[in-house]
């Protein structure tokens, strides 16, 4: 089987941080909220407010990166969509909970429709008329990781070139206290619960504008640790990397000590001695929260510096002009996904 | 009919989220579908829900509410006929 | 033509029973499942439902396990299913290191959520789990009782889920990731959903009637299914023997609207086209179709559409089994999936219940219970928003 080469041609976001900019990476905006909300672009340079009007804030926010990845890229169409939500439009999927606490009885069609966790992925098609592959991945922490799996698979199959890729997520008040109840966010010391939006292009032609090279991803059960190493030295192997050529680690550490241990016990087994990153006290802590790492990840490569912003103090990457980061994510100190970006 | 014309206008442009729309904006004569608001299906069983919520009036299938739906001056005589709240 | 997949083992459960076994013998006995509702706690208990006959207490005790209030409904009937589709394939816990799991939902743990969302401002720990259980906990709850799979996934995609999730396995297999990938979907009833539905408008109040002229919707069902999907170096090294193959797929997007099938049926067209193109096999090829066939207006005149195109006037015989279990959604790709593999074992055209005309513009299914060598199936699954996928099922007879 021949074994395309994959790169991320651009990547953008909505969250916590400057719209579709990466001023963060010079100037950070950091808060001490244990919730947040995504920073609004201006709508209307993307959608016609007509067409929007019945779109929640995720769908809204999923199609202003999108469409900003599509204009950037010049790709009007890709050969896929891939989306990974794990909750979906929570506002809608609540109006329509507390609609039937009140009666079953004239329940309005539009919480219903876009409910469904695919309703993103759909829209994205919808609103830009693309046949292609489309489906939606749901599966908790990993739900963007294995929508980049998928791509990857499907490339390596020779049966998609280009695919949007992107992890979106949505919170309420509400599902917020509950998540902080079963401990997954808002605990003392941790960082904001927030929402994203994050859209990237996969392409397997390499073009002056790519920012890096998707040079493995892999997922699977933290109860096989061994199987991890050889997925890692897989990974390197095929990229022509040693371990001391993987320029720093970037976890999802978020301040929650148990999820922080699970981080650190995973580096300890796969690159005991890389320099670390992290990136949910930039961009929050929500289940898509991986792609932002992905995303900052890609930016660095693409401008060849690691801002301060990103290190993690217990092990900083200071001073590295990076050529390799190896993305580690788990997912309820059960399954993990790892992803090795290099640069170009 | 003049008041209730212009109570309509303001529940379609509250349920439909038409928020760049103003009631003056809607010709009561016009037809409300295919025409310049750009409504769908959709729109189609809100408004039946609007009906039922704010009239008391139970529409049993989009086809019926097509005939109602026709402009915003046949829902309100409609409305005017079969309210019950 | 690509390499063999090969389906090993499958588990299912619906309204027409729990098993492979009730499954048959309700199939061609042409006994629908579809009646009034009794699990479910909703005011609509004029609208017929799909049920697994089974409350939870006694899904609990065919289990085995120790009841669990967290345990979501989708849960138990996925579990069902999963340790038939295991079972069958001879995959015991010491051999899951090597298996990995791609299921899918939509509703998830809804069941659980809708019974407690108006106390969640002030309820406990444990509620508050069952109001944050999402559809990747779905996979993990149905997983838990078997061991250890290499890797979990949850796909969600509405109505097209399940199919999706198989499509996932299927390229898990082709790119070399895993030897074994049991793939699947699961799926119950829940307010949240019939009353979705229910806004829309497009529940039948009778029995549904895909493909007639008269039918005026569809009705909710629920239920799992798993396929375990299998390379042929893995079937040869175990020494098992295949029931059948998956031997080509296709996904496409119909892009028209989130609730609603475009008048000329594009992605469902797109969908089949591509799966028969994987498959290497003509449109005469075919020798039935496993219709999504929900039995609302609008899905099947567009589905007749895309059938017309992609088999000209040599239709062959199609049919819509939701007429059995009612539409049962997120898992509808792999149960219908499991009817198609008992059709090609067992050599039946599986009938469309409630049909009586024609409408206009349409195809006419299957009515009459028939005997039929079949060799290749083609099986239909299209959800909101138009992600539409078809999946061939092919038996290679000695």
């Amino acid at each position: 089987m021949s074994q395309p080469n994959m790169y991320i041609q651009a990547a953008e976001q909505l969250s916590i941080q400057q719209p579709l900019s990466q001023q963060w990476m010079s100037e950070p905006v950091l808060t001490d909220h244990l919730l947040t909300t995504a920073m609004a672009p201006n709508y209307r340079d993307f959608i016609d407010p007509r067409e929007a009007r019945r779109m929640g804030g995720l769908i809204k926010r999923a199609l202003v990166t999108t469409l900003k990845v599509l204009r950037d890229t010049g790709i009007e169409h890709p050969d896929a969509f891939i989306t990974g939500t794990s909750i979906g439009s929570l506002v809608y999927t609540e109006r329509l909970l507390d609609a039937l606490d009140e009666s079953e009885e004239a329940i309005s069609p539009t919480y219903f429709m876009q409910s469904p966790h695919n309703t993103v992925g759909s829209a994205l098609a919808i609103f830009t008329h693309s046949h292609g592959y489309n489906t939606t991945y749901s599966h908790g922490a990993c739900s963007f990781d294995w929508a980049v799996m998928d791509a990857w698979m499907q490339m390596r199959l020779g049966k998609i070139h280009t695919a949007l890729v992107g992890g979106y997520e949505e919170m309420t008040q509400n599902c917020f206290e509950l998540l902080q109840k079963a401990g997954y966010v808002g605990q003392p010391g941790m960082v904001p619960c927030a929402e994203m939006s994050m859209s990237m292009m996969l392409n397997t032609q390499c073009s002056d504008n790519c920012l890096c090279q998707l040079s493995g991803v892999a997922m699977g059960n933290l109860a096989y640790r061994e199987r991890m190493r050889q997925q890692l030295a897989q990974m390197l192997e095929a990229a022509h990397l040693s371990t001391t050529g993987v320029s720093a680690v970037m976890t999802g550490k978020n301040g929650n000590p148990d999820n922080d241990a699970c981080y650190d016990g995973i580096v300890a087994d796969l690159l005991p001695d890389a320099p670390l990153l992290r990136y949910k006290h930039l961009f929050g802590e929500n289940y898509t929260a991986s792609a932002m790492g992905v995303y900052a990840a890609a930016h660095c490569l693409a401008q060849g510096r690691i801002p301060d912003c990103l290190h993690d103090n217990n092990r900083p990457a200071r001073c590295i002009k990076p050529s390799a980061i190896l993305l580690v994510n788990q997912m309820d100190q059960q399954e993990y996904s790892l992803m090795l970006l290099t640069k170009i | 009919m003049e008041e209730l014309i212009q109570e309509l206008k303001e529940g379609i442009i509250e349920v439909l989220n038409l928020d760049d729309v103003t009631p003056d904006d809607i010709d009561a004569d016009a037809p409300l579908f295919g025409g310049d608001l750009g409504l769908d299906s959709i729109d189609a069983l809100e408004l039946i829900v609007l009906m039922d919520k704010k009239y008391g009036i139970k529409l049993k299938d989009p086809s019926e509410g097509k005939k109602v739906f026709l402009s915003v001056a046949t829902m309100a005589k409609f409305v005017s006929e079969n309210r019950t709240k | 033509m690509i390499e063999p997949i090969y389906i090993t083992g499958a588990g299912v459960v619906s309204a027409i029973g729990v098993g492979k076994e009730q499954t048959l013998s309700a199939l061609n006995a042409g006994t629908t499942g579809i009646g009034t509702m009794t699990y479910l706690d909703s005011c609509h208990r004029d609208i017929p439902v799909g049920e697994v006959k089974l409350s939870n207490d006694e899904m609990v005790q065919m289990l085995g396990v120790d009841n669990d209030p967290l345990f979501t409904r989708t849960a138990l009937l996925g579990r069902l299913a999963l340790r038939e589709a295991l079972d069958q394939a001879g995959l015991t816990r010491d051999r899951l290191t090597d298996v990995h799991l791609v299921s899918s939902t939509t509703v998830g743990g809804m069941d659980l959520r809708e019974q407690n969302h108006a106390q969640e401002k002030t309820c406990d720990r444990l509620h508050a789990l069952m109001g944050t259980h999402s559809c990747g906990n779905s996979t993990q709850m149905i997983a838990a009782q078997f061991g250890q799979f290499a890797s979990l996934s949850t796909v969600s995609t509405a109505c097209s889920s399940a199919t999706n999730a198989v499509i996932t396995g299927a390229n898990m297999l082709r790119c070399g990731l895993a030897d074994i990938v049991v793939v699947g979907g699961s799926e119950c009833l829940s307010r949240f959903h019939l009353n979705g539905f229910n806004a829309l408008m497009i529940l039948d109040r009778q029995q549904c009637r895909p493909f007639d002229r008269d039918r005026a919707g569809l009705n909710l069902g629920e239920g799992a299914a798993y396929l375990v999907l299998e390379s042929a170096r893995s079937v040869e090294e175990r020494g098992v023997t295949p029931l059948c193959r998956l031997a080509g797929y296709g996904n496409a997007c119909d892009a028209f609207h989130q609730t609603a099938s475009s008048p000329d049926g594009e992605g469902a067209y797109l969908a089949m086209s591509q799966a028969l193109e994987m498959a290497g096999m003509k449109p005469g090829d075919i020798d039935y179709v496993n219709a999504h066939g929900t039995g609302t207006p609008n899905n099947d005149l567009s589905e007749s559409q895309a059938i017309k195109r992609l088999f000209g006037s040599d239709i062959p015989p199609v049919s819509s089994t939701k007429s059995f279990t009612g539409h049962t959604t997120s898992a509808s790709g792999t149960i219908e999936a499991v009817f198609c593999l008992l059709a090609l074992q067992h050599h039946f055209l599986p009938v469309n219940l409630n049909w009586h005309n024609a409408m206009d513009d349409g195809i006419i299914p299957v009515i009459e219970p028939r005997q039929a060598d079949l060799r290749n199936i083609l099986s239909n699954a299209f959800g909101f928003g138009g992600n539409d996928s078809s999946l061939i099922f092919t038996i290679d007879h000695a």
